[in-house]
This record gives C-alpha cells, sequence and structure tokens, in this order.
C-alpha cells in the first residue's frame, strides 16, 4: 500500500499556497453530480426592465430536490462599485433558497438581499451572495452584441468573468440556514455544495442579463453570445483576509479535504501500471494546463515569478513523459520521485492535480468524505497524562517549538476583527493597538507556550486536572489531541510572523473550491475565476463530462 | 414576533462573548459549543448563558472565582472526567449548563435540580419537570428513562431578546477600532 505524503510535508503555508484544482474539488464534484444524476435548470422567472433593473428565479432539479436562485438586479453608478467587502451597494444581489420561492418569498428577499449584511434572510435560504460588473468588459460585451456582433474574445480572456462576486455567505449566516440543513440529501451534502451551486447558477443569469441589455439596445440586430464564448466566461471573485481564518477554524474539515486529496493520490501512486486511456487522459489534461496558463495573468511579484517556474515545470513534465515513463511498472509514482526532485512546489501540486485528472473511476467516491460533523471531534480527553501530551508535541508539533515567539519577527502580526468593518484583518503588533483583542490564530505560539508550561509539571498528572488550574492551555491542548484524529488539521506554520503571506492560506481553500487564475493582487487579498469555461445550465447534459476545468476546449477535438 | 437566530449565530455570539467576560479561548469555545447543543435540543442556553456572564461574582474557570462555581465550570470538568458515580452539584449558577455535558457524550445521564430533569443520550433529549433557576443544586447520575426523546435540530430558533443582547454587546467588546493605520493596511493595500 503507498503511504499518503505526511503532514509535515503537505502542511506547510509554501505547498498550500502553490494548491491546483482537483477532480475533488467542489465545483466539479458538484457539476459531475448534477450530470450523473439528471439534474436540469430551468429559469422560472424573468422580470428586468429596459434598464436592467428587476428579478429573475433560476430552479435547479434533482434527486427529489430544488433550489432557486433568486437574483436583484440593479442599477448600481459606477462610482459606488467597489470589490471590498464592506461596500454597500452591488450591481447584482442574490439568495439560494431551499424549494421554489413563493410570490411573498419574492417580496420578502427583496427587501432583505439587496442590503446584504444589514438584511435579515430566513433559514429556508442556504446562501447570501453579490457581484459586481466588470464595467469595460461589460459595456464592450452589450455593445458588440447589440450590434448583432460577437465580443473580441481576446477581451473576454483576459479578464476571464463578467461579474465577480466579492462575497458569498452560507452555512448559518446572516439568518441563512445552517449547513446541517443539507445533512443526508444526495449530491448536496458535502462542503461548500450550495455555495458552489449559488456561484454556478449566477454565472448563467450573469450571461442571460448581459443578452437582455445588448437586446434593450439593439433591438432586431441584436444576437447572443455564441456558445463558446458564454462558456468561456466564469465567474470573478475577490477574496481577502476574511476567509483566512477559515482554515484555522475548521481543523477537522480541513483534515477531512486533505486527506481525501492524499488518499486518492496515493491510490494513483500504488497502481502498477497505467492504461492506454490514462496516459491519453493525463497528457490531455497537460496540454489543456498549458494552454489556460497562457491565459493566466497576474501582476503580482510572487504570482509571476510562480508562474515562470510553473511554464518551466510544465516543459520539464512533457519532456519526461515523452521519454516513455508512463508506459513503465509503477508509473505514476515514479513520475512523482522524478517530480519531487526535478519540479518546483508549483510544479508539483499540479502534478498532482495532473495525476488525479485521468482516474476518476479510482478515486471519485473519496469526494463523499470530505465533509465532516464537527462538533462531535472536538471533546478533550481528559484522561490522557501531560507525559503522552508531551510526546504528542514532540511527535507532531516540533514546527510549533521552532520559531522564537519573543523577537519582534516572530510574533509581528495579531490577527483582529475590525470594529468598522466586522471582517478578520491582519495588524502590526508593534506598531497598532488591538492586540489584547487577538483572535486565536497563533496555533503555533500557543502550541509553545504549552510546551514550556509541562516542562514544570508531573509527567502522571491527567489533563483534566491541568486544565482545571491552567484553562488558558484549553484551546492549544483541544488542538494538540487533534492531530490523532485530523494529522491534516494543523497550518504547520507560524501565522503571526512578519513574513506571512495570507494569499497561501486563501489560495489552498480557493484550490479545494476549484477556483483558477488566482491573481494575487497583495499579500491579503487575490482574484480569482470560478466555472470559467464548464458548461452553462442548458448544455449540462450535451457537454462532455467534466472535462471543462483543465482546458479540454482550448484544445483541438 | 421574536427574532430568530441560527445555531451558527448562536454558537458564534456565544463563544465571542464568553472570551470578552474573560475566560480563555478555550473556555469560550466549551461555552458557544453547549450552549449550541442546548440550543439544538430547544433548551435556552444563550439565555443561560447570558446570565452568568453578565451577573458579577460569576465564577469561571479562568479566574479565582467564588464558590460555589458555575454550570459552565462544571460542565467543563464533566466533560473532560465524566463522574463514575452519581455527583452533586452545588448550588451552582447557571445549572442549565452542566447539560451541555450530557448532550456531548455518548452515553445516557440524567441530570437533576430541584423540581425537574433533563434525561440525554445520544438519541437526544427528555425534559420532565420545569427548567432550573439561575441557581440550584444539580445532581448527575448516569442512565435516564425511557420514552420519546426530542431529537436535535437544525432550524433557526427564537432567542430571549434581552439575553441576545447581552450577549451581542459583550462580544463586541472583541472588536478593535478603526486605526489610521488599520484603514490603509488591515485589509491590505492593492498591489
Amino acid at each position: 500500500m503507498t503511504d499518503c505524503r505526511p503532514p509535515s510535508e503537505i502542511m506547510r503555508l509554501a505547498r498550500l499556497g502553490s494548491a491546483h484544482q482537483t477532480r475533488l474539488s467542489f465545483m466539479r464534484v458538484l457539476l459531475r453530480g448534477m450530470r450523473r444524476n439528471g439534474w436540469r435548470v430551468k429559469r422560472a422567472l424573468w422580470q428586468l426592465d429596459d434598464t436592467g433593473v428587476g428579478r429573475a428565479v433560476y430552479s435547479a432539479e434533482g434527486q427529489g430536490q430544488c433550489y432557486s436562485l433568486v437574483a436583484f438586479a440593479h442599477d448600481l453608478p459606477d462610482c459606488q462599485r467597489s470589490d471590498r467587502v464592506i461596500a454597500e451597494a452591488w450591481d447584482a444581489t442574490f439568495a439560494l433558497m431551499d424549494g421554489r420561492p413563493t410570490n411573498a418569498d419574492l417580496d420578502r428577499l427583496a427587501a432583505n438581499v439587496p442590503l446584504q449584511e444589514a438584511g435579515r434572510v430566513s433559514d429556508s435560504e442556504l446562501v447570501l451572495s453579490r457581484a459586481n460588473r466588470s464595467s469595460r468588459l461589460w459595456a464592450h460585451v452589450v455593445e458588440r452584441l447589440a450590434a448583432g456582433l460577437q465580443p473580441d474574445a481576446e477581451r473576454l480572456a483576459e479578464v476571464g468573468y463578467l461579474m465577480r462576486t466579492t462575497a458569498v455567505y452560507g452555512s448559518g449566516k446572516f439568518g441563512a440556514a445552517d449547513h446541517a440543513a443539507l445533512a443526508g440529501r444526495p449530491l448536496m451534502d458535502g462542503p461548500f455544495r450550495a455555495e458552489m451551486l449559488a456561484v454556478w447558477l449566477i454565472r448563467a443569469f450573469v450571461c442571460d442579463l448581459v443578452e437582455h441589455m445588448a437586446r434593450v439596445t439593439g433591438g432586431a440586430r441584436a444576437t447572443c453570445l455564441a456558445p463558446a464564448l458564454r462558456r468561456s466566461l466564469g465567474i470573478g471573485n475577490s477574496t481577502g483576509l476574511g476567509m483566512a481564518p477559515f482554515l484555522v477554524n475548521h481543523p477537522a474539515l480541513l483534515n477531512a479535504w486533505i486527506d481525501a486529496r492524499e488518499r486518492a493520490f496515493a491510490r494513483v501512486r500504488a497502481l502498477p501500471a497505467s492504461s492506454a486511456g490514462t496516459r491519453e487522459g493525463f497528457e490531455r489534461a497537460l496540454k489543456g494546463t498549458e494552454a489556460l496558463l497562457a491565459g493566466w495573468r497576474s501582476k503580482h511579484p510572487k504570482q509571476i515569478s510562480k508562474l515562470a517556474d510553473l511554464k518551466g515545470d510544465l516543459r520539464r513534465i512533457s519532456g519526461k513523459i515523452s521519454t516513455g515513463l508512463l508506459e513503465r511498472a509503477h508509473p505514476w509514482q515514479a513520475l512523482w520521485i522524478w517530480a519531487q526532485s526535478a519540479l518546483t512546489i508549483e510544479g508539483q501540486e499540479l502534478v498532482l492535480a495532473l495525476m488525479l485528472e485521468p482516474h476518476g473511476t479510482l478515486i471519485d467516491d473519496l469526494a463523499e468524505e470530505m465533509g465532516v460533523e464537527e462538533y462531535r471531534k472536538a471533546r478533550i480527553d481528559g484522561s490522557m497524562t501531560l507525559s503522552e501530551l508531551s510526546d504528542l508535541i514532540r511527535q507532531h508539533f516540533s514546527w510549533a517549538l521552532q520559531p522564537d515567539y519573543a523577537v519582534p519577527e516572530g510574533c509581528a502580526r495579531f490577527w483582529y476583527v475590525s470594529e468598522a468593518k466586522l471582517e478578520p484583518r491582519l495588524g502590526e503588533r508593534h506598531a497598532e493597538a488591538g492586540a489584547d483583542l487577538e483572535q486565536p490564530l497563533d496555533i503555533g505560539r500557543s502550541v509553545a507556550a504549552l510546551a514550556k508550561t509541562l516542562q514544570d509539571l508531573p509527567g502522571d498528572t491527567n489533563v483534566a486536572d491541568f486544565l482545571r488550574a491552567q484553562p488558558e492551555h484549553r484551546r492549544a491542548l483541544r488542538r494538540i489531541q487533534m492531530v490523532q484524529s485530523a494529522p491534516y488539521g494543523e497550518i504547520r506554520d507560524n501565522l503571526i510572523s512578519a513574513d506571512l503571506m495570507p494569499i497561501d492560506m486563501l489560495r489552498c481553500k480557493l484550490a479545494f473550491f476549484g477556483a483558477t487564475r488566482f491573481d494575487p493582487r497583495s499579500d491579503r487579498w487575490v482574484r480569482i475565476t470560478m466555472f470559467q469555461n464548464a458548461p452553462l445550465p442548458d448544455e449540462l447534459h450535451q457537454l462532455p463530462e467534466d472535462d471543462w476545468c483543465l482546458g479540454a476546449q482550448l484544445l483541438p477535438a | 414576533m421574536m427574532a430568530t437566530h441560527t445555531l451558527s449565530e448562536i454558537t458564534a455570539t456565544a463563544t465571542k462573548a464568553t472570551r470578552a467576560a474573560g475566560f480563555s479561548w478555550g473556555v469560550a469555545e466549551e461555552a458557544g459549543l453547549a450552549v449550541r447543543r442546548l440550543s439544538a435540543h430547544g433548551l435556552p442556553g444563550a439565555e443561560a448563558l447570558a446570565v452568568l456572564l453578565t451577573n458579577k461574582g460569576a465564577s469561571s474557570v479562568g479566574d479565582q472565582g467564588p464558590a460555589p462555581g458555575c454550570g459552565l465550570s462544571k460542565m467543563i470538568e464533566m466533560l473532560d472526567m465524566p463522574p463514575h458515580s452519581p455527583a452533586q452539584l452545588g448550588p451552582i449558577k447557571a445549572p442549565l449548563l452542566v447539560v451541555g455535558f450530557a448532550l456531548a457524550d455518548d452515553g445516557h445521564w440524567t441530570v437533576g435540580w430541584p423540581g425537574g430533569a433533563v434525561h440525554a443520550g445520544p438519541e437526544g433529549l427528555m425534559l420532565s419537570g420545569a427548567l432550573p433557576g439561575p441557581v440550584a443544586p444539580v445532581s448527575v447520575r448516569q442512565g435516564c428513562s425511557t420514552g420519546q426523546p426530542l431529537t436535535a435540530h437544525w432550524r433557526s430558533r427564537p432567542v430571549a431578546p434581552d439575553a441576545w443582547e447581552k450577549l451581542e454587546v459583550l462580544a463586541a467588546t472583541l472588536l478593535v477600532p478603526e486605526s489610521e493605520r488599520s484603514r490603509t493596511s488591515g485589509a491590505g493595500p492593492d498591489a
């Protein structure tokens, strides 16, 4: 049996921040499931006026379930368009509802959804979201379609989307239903399935809206987007620090995601031989990635460097494959052994994604093991002795003991929640006030403090007695015990150090979503694209299954 | 109509309020989880916590608080080391919070107080008699009576407005006021 990669290797930020989407990513799992289970989407309501203001409903039905995206389109002056999560007005606002909305539901949502955080939805809703236009591209597309012409494909490719979401809230936020509402429901009882469904339906709405505006402008001359161009447009997203604490605050869930991916990777590496089909699938994914890379642009120095590395790595992978490596015994393990010494971390993580790609029948079942009932995993074992606890620290938390948290660089940052924005922020400990209200993301430092305390205590004392006397160590102690059931649950880096790059945390999570075209705009926020090249709802059952994410459409048939 | 709150909101607000009241983050997490479990079974956990946190002199695990202790500290002690024999506690403040232990455990437990008791197990919870007042002696023993238990449910539920306000006011004290520097760099400048 091939071992999974150890947490000490893969839970470092440098590697988590180089993650790529895989066929276990949530967007892909959702669309595969919808296709296989015969889901259908219909536009149940379209009430938009000639200014593009109004409401629409898209209902997705399958496996005895129905979810409806209720969309509100607004007339937003250019000066109010902001990607920051703290904005107060948007081009469009959305709620994903469980079931079909009645007229009363629509009126209730119309009074609340456009207000977003300032409004209140009910537990009949699952997701609350909003989006803004890409102004220049929107105007270009409307103008061209209105004239009966297609928009410039190069300009579309450059941006990749017509609207970008600035928040997608789910699971109990602002009154929406808790994730537990979806427990036991086929396909939808998995991480972020409802949120991904909402974004996919938002993409359909955006395409319809731009064509609506073209018809208003151009009348009979207007045309629709060509299917291939339509498909090339994803939904953009700007993601900032609000997302970063999630991975720290949900260790059991993070463990489930990484564990499923790593078990999939181990299954593939354990194969004694490859088939012609899997070799072809791998090479097709490789070529598709090359094509996708051509459209992946960034102005951020770190990402520019990573993209250059990736291009070099792709050439090296192609060269290695051309030697016939995949036709030999244990080809995937051989490829991985080679990749570890020949490629950058970014390239290595891409090889993982490429190796999973042609092995759907072998690994797709693991997508159903990526959810977890977190609250049952959090209990402390009070009977453990401090000696046993110290052993766990030595075995699994050496990374936490290494940094010097007393020097300014070792604790330069602190995480807090802003009073003005009600959002997570990162402060400079030695230059700003507020560190006394720090959020507990300093796992490494807390574990180190606990380890130091344990040095002076008898090893046969049990944890229950210790915590009764020193409850300030309770959170760190829980994390240490969790490593036994959730070895991939901890980011093994100092999250308050001067050189922390929060975008690494964002990229890890977004890759699991299935995002592409990571474009960091600073060390703290990133733009991405979701569902680019994916089928629109009316094409779900016409196009090949699940070949959209690695650029299959960009390749010759 | 009384406003409703989701279990996520109840858990988050209870956790933050407990931290803001001076307890460690680890203890605050236990408070949030206990209130979540109680609320999911239809019991007024948030209300009990609000009374405890806003009642000066409440005993905490984190400080050297006065006897006779409180439901939160006793609940945590039992979570860490379930009693092997029937236990008599108290009188203690916020006695209802002790039920949070019984709801987290895989076994069957009866948590009683004068005039009422909760029988809890993995399949749910049964309340007999009245809920406890703000201070009461509590008994905890293994085993529970038979009957049709109330199972946990995920739907939003009302929380007494005054209790909710108390928790929210406390939780808000964890927020960091804006400064000139945080305005420009807290979320990161554009590239």
